[in-house]
């Protein structure tokens, strides 16, 4: 099927502008008697509040606004458990936990009323390695756990926040029938999205009581329930709007600045700017979970996986926040894109008294991969399977069942795995110390709600108005490709309006690999309803029945009489004017198929449905210096089943960018803790990569036409960073011979595993 | 939260802004320091005099062949000039691997060493090459040995009203080469876990006359490494005289653990590095014909 717009190389909508500085971000905008706020933080990693002294910072000249616990509502809130004050109630749970917000006319007036308020601290003895938090003997992290509601069956005690179970077929027998069994651990640090931008917003009240937030979000929708929810609001008072988003990754879905902006805003009856510093961003958002994440898997003599037994232990810090989810999807997504018919996975997300984590591209999956697809590589070895060919022997094919038993439609794995095994020469000799490795992701595109409206104004253009939040990654580009694909339009035809919770439809948030897939079939959907009503208004006009009309180019056209015809312009002013009204076309969407089949036993998942499946296999080449344990990545090659690439240019950004993300976490990411306090708090000591540490990537676009998106389309969004740290890990064995379980490979890790 | 800010025309009215205001008085060259200190709070300034206006200290050339560095000579600057390239690699190594290409734009030479991190990546370099640094008064002016120069961690040896004006690099005969090596876990936008320098000069038979090594990141300052230096004079070029300075290198080092490596990594290095640096200076002095 020959598309026209869908499948083009088209670049960003909104290129020029930022490119040239004209976008403008949060921290470009300023109101009118604005003020700026800032947050008192914990010092402590547990601690009673004893009393908290506001008077001396309330009497500082400047100074219009000082919210505690105290004066906002006492109710906690959280995705999945609802375990989190705004602002710290009763004690403090890890250092850098909101404990005052202070408004004040400028940002050095309000630096110097935090420094006034006194905060009477009692210590309490924490809790910090997550093995030790889940003995039953360690401080508690939160003493009324039951009290707190939860979203799902959720399985919980002492600092076990959640514990998730999948298990199917039988565990016992399939290691029995093994001719092998490996065991192995494997450990992850926290690591930090590093969005470019930091996060903040701005809220400002009207008259009416009615709040703005301006704020760089991942979703306008998600703020503005959150907002409502925390702040005892109903979501008719609070409208969101999204400015342009340097980067976000996971970061920038729930709330972070947008409360307390709220909150001062109210007390103080003046906009509140609040923008995080970098040092803030390291020390107190949300990073991604540290885990130890053990092993067992049962294989046959020809490198067959038989069965396997999990257990992920995911620290979620202080709070919950996606934790539950980002557990759950770990252990959904553990197996790989293998075929294994025995399994048993455990996934345990809990309580310390450290910074609380949350979602970063990968949602629990780069955890889960690390471990299982670096223990194949030990696997492949141990038995003289070249690596590749053991993931290929255990690949998954359309038609087969996923972990949970959901049905497949479209597969690429296979064709992933052949497209980097030609593309790397995967077989050619190697210099010395050099080594390849490769490794495999599957990723989910979906989760919840998505909806779309689109209009046809007088012009017989359009305007798309979906609940999707470009964040960076180019998806109003993708939406109006799809719907000009729709519609029979050009990409210039159509508009996509910006993110405001007063124009744009619900969408649950730019996650879960989700938008072209989620989003991209309610725009499909609207932009085929509005289609139709064009042909409906059309066959009035011309007489003719509506199924003998076709609708491309801009005009409703008869099939068999071509010359009877009708363009979307004459069409538009005869809605506008003479009859129906204005065509508007509209699409609410959730994925519908089963989790989970009958015969597999899970408990604690905190999800209701998922969606489609992608692909994707990495292979790469690395150099190591085995005097120093330096690491070179100097070759790199993605392949990724996107389903049908929207736009290729896009998702070889997507590619690149998750790739070099991966690098970064492979390589250097640490976000290093001692009593309690984050240490690498400036990007000179939490290093992300530079330019020069990655190499040109080489991006293959893997097209499986999958049946339930729109045009065939799944995603790619976070897929690209999962599979990288396991490739490098596995291609540093392959140059030295040795085998770090621990990321990231730093220099010492290497040279330890070389003196062993 | 602001500074009073000053921008002498030349030497003369800068050492009097300096002699006026004392201590409270910053001196800002490129900023890539100062700048950084003052937005983290590091340090409260209330006076910062930027010296980029004075002519007299934008010299970079060869005087009675010495090399002359003015104070306001940017890193970029010393990269790009084809003097330093064809002479001094160590310092066109040290220069071009600090920070990112915009810092390099504005950072200066003289700038990181009065800074006096351990980890300086222009450092070693001078101290391999004794360079001598020029620091001028009210009253008068003087010149200070490089390695007398670092005084601790962030601290140099300047008196109270004094201003650098300068680096003199003593004019470099034939049969003698430098190189720079800095060692990172991230390879541009880091800072040095080790980095060292060294310098060799050969009589006509290939053996060393003369040689010098300096490290970085390894100690409280810059140091040089004396008796690694010792054991490679009067020797010829062989795997055993590089292995055995590396050792020697790294027994006179005392470095600290921290957040970017621990301290026996760091000895560990030493010894790596200083093998491969000596190996690419003897070979460049080799092939030198200067």
């Amino acid at each position: 099927m020959g598309f026209s717009v869908v499948g083009q190389n088209l670049p960003r909508l909104e290129g020029k502008e930022k490119v040239t500085g004209q976008a403008k971000y949060i921290d470009d905008l300023n109101f009118p008697n604005m003020l700026h706020g800032k947050l008192l933080r914990s010092p402590y990693p547990h601690a009673r509040i004893v009393a908290i002294d506001t008077a001396a910072a309330k009497a500082l000249p400047g100074v219009k606004a000082i919210i505690t616990a105290e004066d906002l509502p006492d109710r906690r809130h959280g995705p999945f458990v609802q375990d989190t004050p705004l602002l710290a109630r009763g004690k403090v749970n890890y250092v850098g936990e909101p404990v005052a917000a202070v408004a004040a006319v400028s940002l050095e007036v309000a630096e110097r009323a935090l420094s006034l308020i006194k905060v009477n601290y009692e210590r309490l003895s924490e809790v910090l390695d997550p093995l030790i938090a889940m003995e039953s003997d360690a401080p508690v992290v939160h003493e009324n756990l039951d009290a707190y509601p939860a979203v799902f069956p959720v399985q919980r005690h002492g600092n076990i926040c959640s514990l998730i179970t999948i298990e199917d077929g039988d565990i016992e027998q399939g290691f029995k029938t093994a001719d092998f069994v490996f065991e192995d651990t494997f450990t992850t640090p926290m690591a930090h999205q590093c969005h470019l931008e930091t996060n903040g917003a701005i809220a400002a009240i009207d008259a009416q009581g009615r709040v703005t937030v301006w704020a760089s979000t991942q979703s306008v929708h998600l703020n503005q329930i959150r907002i409502a929810e925390t702040l005892d609001m109903p979501m008719s008072k609070v409208r969101v709007i999204q400015t342009r988003v340097g980067g976000g990754f996971g970061a920038k879905v729930e709330l972070t600045v947008q409360p307390y902006c709220v909150a001062l805003a109210r007390l103080s009856k003046r906009p509140v700017k609040i923008i995080l510093t970098r040092e803030e961003e390291l020390v107190a958002t949300r990073p991604r979970h540290s885990s130890i994440v053990t092993v067992k898997t049962g294989v046959k003599k020809d490198g067959t996986l038989v069965a396997r037994q999990i257990k992920l232990i995911y620290d979620t810090g202080a709070y919950a926040d996606d934790g539950p989810g980002i557990v759950g999807f770990g252990s959904l997504m553990a197996n790989g894109p293998y075929r294994i018919p025995n399994y048993k996975i455990e996934g345990y997300c809990v309580y310390t008294n450290k910074v609380a984590t949350g979602a970063y591209r990968g949602f629990g999956n780069p955890q889960a991969a690390w471990a299982c697809e670096s223990q194949l590589d030990i696997i492949s070895r141990e038995l003289g399977i070249d690596p590749l060919e053991i993931r290929l022997r255990n690949a998954l094919d359309p038609g087969d069942k996923t972990v949970g038993g959901q049905n497949l439609f479209s597969v690429g794995i296979k064709e992933c795995l052949k497209a980097i095994k030609e593309g790397m020469d995967w077989e050619s000799p190697k210099s010395k110390n050099r080594g390849r490795g490769v490794a495999c992701v599957h990723h989910l595109s979906g989760l919840l709600a998505s909806s779309a409206y689109v209009r046809i104004n007088q012009d017989g253009t359009a305007h798309v108005a979906v609940g999707a939040a470009d964040i960076g990654q180019g998806s109003d580009t993708t939406m109006a490709q799809i719907a000009a694909e729709e519609l029979g339009l050009s990409i210039e035809d159509v508009a996509v309006v910006s993110q405001d919770t007063d124009s744009t439809p619900y969408n649950w948030a730019t996650t879960a690999t989700r938008l072209t897939y989620m989003a991209g079939n309610a725009v499909r959907r609207a932009a085929a309803d509005a289609k139709q009503q064009l042909i409906n208004l059309a066959a009035e006009v011309l007489g003719l029945p509506a199924d003998k009309l076709s609708a491309r180019n801009k005009v409703v056209v008869s099939v068999d009489e071509p010359q009877k015809r009708i363009s979307y312009a004459e069409l538009g002013v005869i809605s506008h004017w003479v009859k129906g009204g204005q065509i508007i076309g509209n699409n609410s969407w959730m994925f519908n198929e089963q989790p989970f089949s009958i015969d597999v036993k899970v408990t604690g998942f905190p999800f209701r449905v998922l969606g489609a499946y992608n692909y994707g296999a990495h292979a790469v080449e690395v150099e190591v210096d085995h005097e120093t344990g330096l690491v070179r990545v100097v070759n790199a090659l993605t392949a990724h089943d996107v389903g049908k690439a929207i736009n290729p240019l896009s998702v070889e950004g997507q590619s690149q960018g998750g790739f070099t993300q991966g690098v970064g976490y492979a390589l250097f990411e640490d976000l290093k803790v001692k009593d309690g306090k984050i240490i690498s708090n400036t990007l000179l000591d939490y290093k992300i990569p530079t330019a020069v540490d990655v190499p040109a990537i080489k991006s293959l676009i893997v097209e499986t036409n999958e049946q339930t998106g729109p045009f065939g389309a799944k995603g790619i969004g976070e897929a690209p960073l999962v599979p990288v740290a396991p490739a490098i890990a596995n291609a540093v064995y392959d140059a030295i011979g040795v085998r770090v379980k621990d990321l990231p490979l730093t220099p010492e890790r290497i040279l330890d595993a070389l003196k062993v | 939260m602001g500074f009073e800010y000053f921008r002498p025309g030349s030497v003369e009215e800068a050492v009097s802004l300096l002699f006026e205001h004392g201590p409270q008085m910053n001196v800002l060259a490129g900023g890539t320091d100062l700048l950084v200190k003052i937005k983290h709070k590091a340090i409260h300034v209330s006076k910062v005099m930027d010296i980029t206006g004075i002519d007299d200290l934008r010299i970079l050339n060869e005087d009675n062949q010495d090399l002359i560095i003015g104070a306001a000579i940017t890193q970029n600057e010393i990269v790009r000039h084809p003097i330093v390239a064809q002479k001094y690699t160590a310092l066109k190594e040290g220069a071009g691997q600090l920070g990112s290409r915009q810092v390099r734009n504005l950072a200066t030479v003289v700038g990181n060493i009065c800074n006096a991190s351990p980890s300086a990546e222009t450092a070693p370099a001078l101290l391999v090459y004794e360079a001598k640094v020029t620091a001028v008064s009210c009253r008068d002016s003087r010149e200070i040995a490089i390695k007398d120069f670092f005084a601790g961690p962030g601290k140099n040896s300047l008196a109270p009203g004094e201003l650098v004006t300068k680096l003199s690099l003593p004019a470099e005969p034939a049969r003698s080469g430098s190189a720079y090596i800095k060692l990172s876990p991230r390879r541009a936008m880091d800072t040095a876990v080790v980095g060292v320098a060294a310098y060799v000069r050969l009589d006509s038979a290939g053996k060393c006359t003369i040689c010098r090594i300096a490290m970085g990141a390894v100690a409280p300052t810059p140091v040089r490494a004396f008796q690694a230096e010792q054991a490679v004079i009067g020797a010829e070029l062989t795997r055993e005289v590089l292995a055995e300075a590396g050792r020697i290198a790294a027994e006179e080092v005392r470095p600290i653990s921290d957040i970017r490596a621990s301290a026996d990594y760091r000895r560990q290095m030493v010894e790596v590095i200083t093998r491969r640096v000596l190996e690419t200076a003897w070979r460049r002095a080799e092939g030198s014909n200067k």
